[in-house]
């Protein structure tokens, strides 16, 4: 369903990915892992158009989508619940899924999905009219989820969910994203929280200095030496 | 810059000159208003400084003027030309000069050196097509007064307070409850993020720029309505405009309306009680004061 061919980019001088390449099928859910600075938010970002590719393409159902802007990525069904939630913080929760509705297909299914996403997120009915920025970490985190889940992804891509969230409220979040898979919803998770997201997802990646240095199963992951004494404290 | 008629009646009573004046300030700073929410609008969110801002809205009130005298056209009624040209207008603007700065890390300072020089353009064409005369707008209604109880109400002031209502809120509401006013919200406050929601910033960004210019022709023809203009009006005008956003907060629709308000209501009471030449002296004064105190405006931005 998507597939990075040979991806490079650079932020001026510095070389952030080198010939990553990845393959996610459809129905798949996938494990991106690696320390902080490995590369794994510039390769969402790429994936997503908002940062330019040096070499290499992204392919997304046939279709070759590097060079392509953010908002057309977005059209094709290949939606980034970025890192640090980005939401808009001087509307209400109402509004930010409305946006997260606003391409033309999403906008006809508005209140079908706002109504799934009051399902899988009570919280979120009770505070519909506060402005997102008066929610807390983790209520901001489910936001975030729904807002790209309005717009009806084909494939879903999460930057650091668990980011600043307590154990349980992160628990509370994979569950939900187990839950999305198995009904189907092809995802690709960025996560710390590499224990966790070993447990959950049926792959894995592994990122280290901009190169992928590991594949395979994510049980596999989790028995590896490597992994266990660098990112499992084993 | 004095206004076409005199606020005050001598020899009336002092409660009455006062509500008088107050009313005559909020008249006029109600039009301020309208030609500020547009410079607000395209300074707070997409933080271009439009300085050529009251150049396309006194473009509009030379329009209006002509319309005028060749056709008898009501200037109101000319808006319903003018405010579609100064969006398009607008709308190529961005697409061709402003798209190529708006990257810029200095957008400010780049935006006003460009607009600058737009405004340069605007004001020379205008001493070209209109020449450098002073002019009117006007009316049949011009020195028509409305009379209630000890009170008077002139035609062209109202009229201006009125469009002004109606233009502000227009935009307010236009942010607040359309699907492209929230998406010109979403697209500013966090411009990463919208894109991931499938907006396209430059076609955001074109719709704000066009929507600001084309408030301006409001604006235009709301000051034409009050004062006599000249193809160099429109730097008086653009003092006025920082000093209302300034003091409203920039990117604040409702704040810049009230700032207007304020405004008015200062200058018209330092107009009724103040030598002249004291008036200015007074409201930028308390520019400079805000400004020290409360950089950021009165008001928080709303978008
Ligand atoms: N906008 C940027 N400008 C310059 N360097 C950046 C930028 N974003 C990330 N980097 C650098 O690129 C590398 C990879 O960063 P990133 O993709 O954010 O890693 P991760 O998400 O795995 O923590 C890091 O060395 C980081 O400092
Ligand atoms: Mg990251």
């Amino acid at each position: 369903m998507l597939e990075t061919k040979n991806l490079s980019v650079s932020y001026g001088k510095l070389r952030a990915l080198s010939d990553v390449s990845i393959g996610i099928n459809k129905g798949d859910f996938v494990a991106l892992i690696g320390s902080n600075g490995a590369g794994k938010s510039t390769l969402i970002n790429a994936v997503s158009g908002l940062v330019s590719i040096d070499s290499g393409s992204v392919v997304f159902e046939g279709a070759t989508i590097s060079g392509m802007s953010p908002d057309s990525i977005a059209a094709a069904g290949l939606i980034q619940v970025p890192e640090g939630r980005k939401l808009f913080a001087r509307m209400t929760i109402e509004e930010n899924l409305q946006i997260g509705a606003y391409l033309p297909a999403a906008r006809r299914n508005y209140l079908r999905n706002l109504g799934r996403m009051f399902e899988l997120f009570p919280r979120l009915k009770e505070r519909r009219r506060q402005m997102a920025g008066s929610l807390s970490g983790g209520e901001q985190q489910m936001l975030a989820i729904s807002r790209a889940l309005m717009s009806e992804p084909k494939l879903l891509m999460l930057d650091e969910p668990s980011l600043g969230l307590a154990p349980i409220v992160t628990l509370e979040i994979f569950k939900i994203l187990q839950e999305l898979n198995g009904n189907g919803l092809t995802i690709l998770l960025v996560s710390q929280e590499v224990l966790q997201s070993l447990k959950i997802t049926r792959r894995a990646y592994l990122l280290e200095n901009g190169h992928i240095s590991l594949t395979g199963s994510s049980t596999d992951l989790l028995g590896d030496s490597r992994v266990k004494e660098s990112y499992l404290g084993l | 810059m004095a206004p076409n008629t005199k606020v005050v009646y001598p020899g009336q009573m002092n409660s009455t000159l006062v509500i008088q004046s107050l009313i005559s300030g909020v008249m006029m700073g109600s039009v301020y208003a309208l030609l500020g929410v547009g410079f607000s609008l395209t300074w707070g969110v997409m933080k271009v400084i439009n300085v050529a801002h009251a150049a396309f809205g006194l473009l509009a009130t030379f329009m209006a003027y002509s319309l005028l005298q060749a056709y008898g056209v009501d200037p109101v009624a000319s808006l319903a030309i003018t405010i579609p040209l100064l969006y398009f207008g607008g709308c190529i603007l961005y697409r061709t000069l402003l798209i190529r700065i708006t990257s810029a890390k200095a957008v400010i300072v780049s935006s006003m050196i460009l607009t600058f020089g737009i405004a340069i353009i605007l004001e020379n064409g205008m001493l070209l097509v209109w020449g450098a005369d002073p002019r009117l707008l006007t009316t049949s209604y011009t020195s028509k007064v409305f009379v209630v109880g000890p009170f008077y109400f002139q035609y062209p002031p109202l009229i201006g307070f009125v469009m002004s209502i109606i233009g502000v809120m227009t935009i307010h509401l236009f942010l607040k409850r359309t699907y492209v006013g929230k998406a010109v919200r979403a697209a500013w406050q966090q411009p990463e993020a919208s894109q991931l929601c499938g907006i396209n910033l430059r076609r955001i960004s074109t719709i704000t720029f066009g929507l600001a210019v084309a408030t301006s022709g409001a604006g235009g023809v709301g000051m034409g309505l009050l004062y006599s203009f000249e193809p160099h009006s429109h730097n008086l005008w653009l003092i006025h405009l920082f000093l209302v956003v300034i003091v409203g907060g920039v990117g604040n629709v409702l704040g810049t309306a009230l700032a207007g308000l304020i405004i008015g209501i200062i200058t018209g009471l330092s107009m009724a009680f103040l030598p002249y030449q004291w008036v200015n002296l007074l409201t930028f004064g308390l520019l400079m004061i805000i400004l020290v105190v409360r950089p950021q405006g009165l008001f928080q931005s709303e978008v």
